[in-house]
């Protein structure tokens, strides 16, 4: 039901704090692997997860520690389901370093509180810096599984605000469409384009809400692309009104 | 896979396409307003599938390429000739079912469409399901 892909700016500082988790969740693998090159140990499976989450994230910001890889606004681009599996290893991978550095308590957040990350208590002085790292990076792991929910809520809507939409999805199709035989049969190719786009864009929006009426699979529906809640809105659709507003009040804080 | 056909055979396709494609879409647009959901869906693959073929084939008749890229799937481009060798036997058939003196010359031109059209896509279809990993032009 979600298209979707998560798209979240991220700084330099956290890019770096996050490969400094990630690097060592790769080596766990090599490391796995050496030991067991034949894959008979448990080892190895336990690895693999973890560093292909790592390797995931790595990706989405981009590898290098410093600097980014091109001019562009840095931006993780990602599906929220495998955002957060992601984020759950990345979590895993840091508490128990905090178990193998002697934290006696490392209390981080509720994943969808605010509250800021509190590490406390009996901290081994060698490992001080490490420690840090691993905080910086816990607390932003707590901020992008924030930051993924809140995508994720704005991109879905009840069954209610589908209902109205909707038929205003319907109606919309059905004028691109007869508008599209009208271009091709009378040869309009640049106008027949357009609006074959605009087919396009209203079959992807009429899947989201459900071909059928009456009797749909969820209540829970995926929001139309902004292309065309725009061109609700031009119908006077307050209900495609609101919900653009909402989606381009994130790109603006973006 | 990757597949392209010359800039003589997709003028052949293109003719059919343009005309199923307006269907289509008037088809679809009915279904959605009598409020047949299983025609509006089967419908719906239908122009989807041509859309991304005629972005394919340049949506104008006179594009200038001597090779057209198709980037539709397997799947996709068999669902779609199948469709267009159906267009091709149904111009065949009206000049066959029309008598002699009664054909106009849209008629006669849409039987030599109708039949290129038929043999493409019999080649296009054979080749699918001969498909290999290998890139390849298909006429």
């Amino acid at each position: 039901m979600l298209p979707i892909e998560c798209r979240i700016p991220y700084s330099l500082e956290m890019k770096t704090t996050l490969l400094r988790v990630c690097v060592p969740m790769m080596r766990e693998l090599g490391e796995a692997a050496e030991q067991d090159p034949e894959g008979k140990d448990w080892r190895l499976g336990r690895a693999a997860r973890p560093a292909a989450s790592a390797i995931r994230v790595a990706e989405w910001i981009e590898w290098t520690f410093t600097g980014y890889a091109g001019d562009h606004q840095p931006v993780i681009t990602a599906p929220p389901d495998e955002l957060r599996a992601a984020l759950d290893h990345l979590e895993q991978f840091i508490d128990r370093r905090f178990h193998d550095l002697g934290v006696k308590q490392a209390c981080h957040c509720d994943k969808r509180s605010s509250d800021a990350v509190k590490v406390v208590v009996a901290v081994p002085v060698e490992y001080v810096d490490e420690i840090q790292q691993l905080v910086e990076a816990l607390e932003i792991c707590n901020a992008l599984w924030r930051e993924v929910d809140a995508q994720v809520t704005l991109w879905t809507i009840d069954r209610e605000r589908r209902d109205q939409l909707r038929p205003q999805v319907v109606e919309a199709l059905s004028f691109y469409c007869s508008e599209l035989h009208n271009a091709l049969t009378q040869s309009d190719w640049l106008l027949a384009r357009s609006h074959g786009e605009s087919c396009s864009d209203l079959i992807v929006a009429l899947d989201r809400l459900d071909w059928d009426a009456d009797d749909p699979e969820t209540d829970v529906f995926g929001v139309p692309a902004e292309s065309v809640l725009a061109q609700l809105v031009e119908s006077d659709s307050s209900t495609a009104e609101e919900l653009l507003t909402a989606l381009r009040g994130v790109d603006e804080e973006d | 896979m990757s597949r392209t056909i010359k800039h003589e055979y997709r003028n052949m396709l293109h003719t059919a396409l343009v005309m199923d494609c307006a269907i289509s879409a008037m088809a679809l647009g009915d279904a959605l307003m009598g409020g047949d959901v299983i025609s509006g869906q089967l419908l719906r693959e239908r122009l989807e599938v041509e859309l991304r073929l005629l972005d394919d084939l340049a949506w104008a008749p006179d594009a200038a390429r001597d090779h057209f890229e198709l980037t539709l799937s397997d799947d996709q481009l068999a669902r779609a000739a199948r469709r267009l060798h159906c267009v091709g036997a149904d111009l065949v058939a009206e000049y066959n079912a029309t008598d002699v003196d009664q054909r106009t010359v849209e008629i006669e031109a849409g039987r030599e469409v109708g039949l290129k059209v038929v043999l493409l896509t019999h080649h296009l279809l054979r080749d699918i399901d001969a498909s290999d990993a290998r890139p390849k032009e298909v006429c």
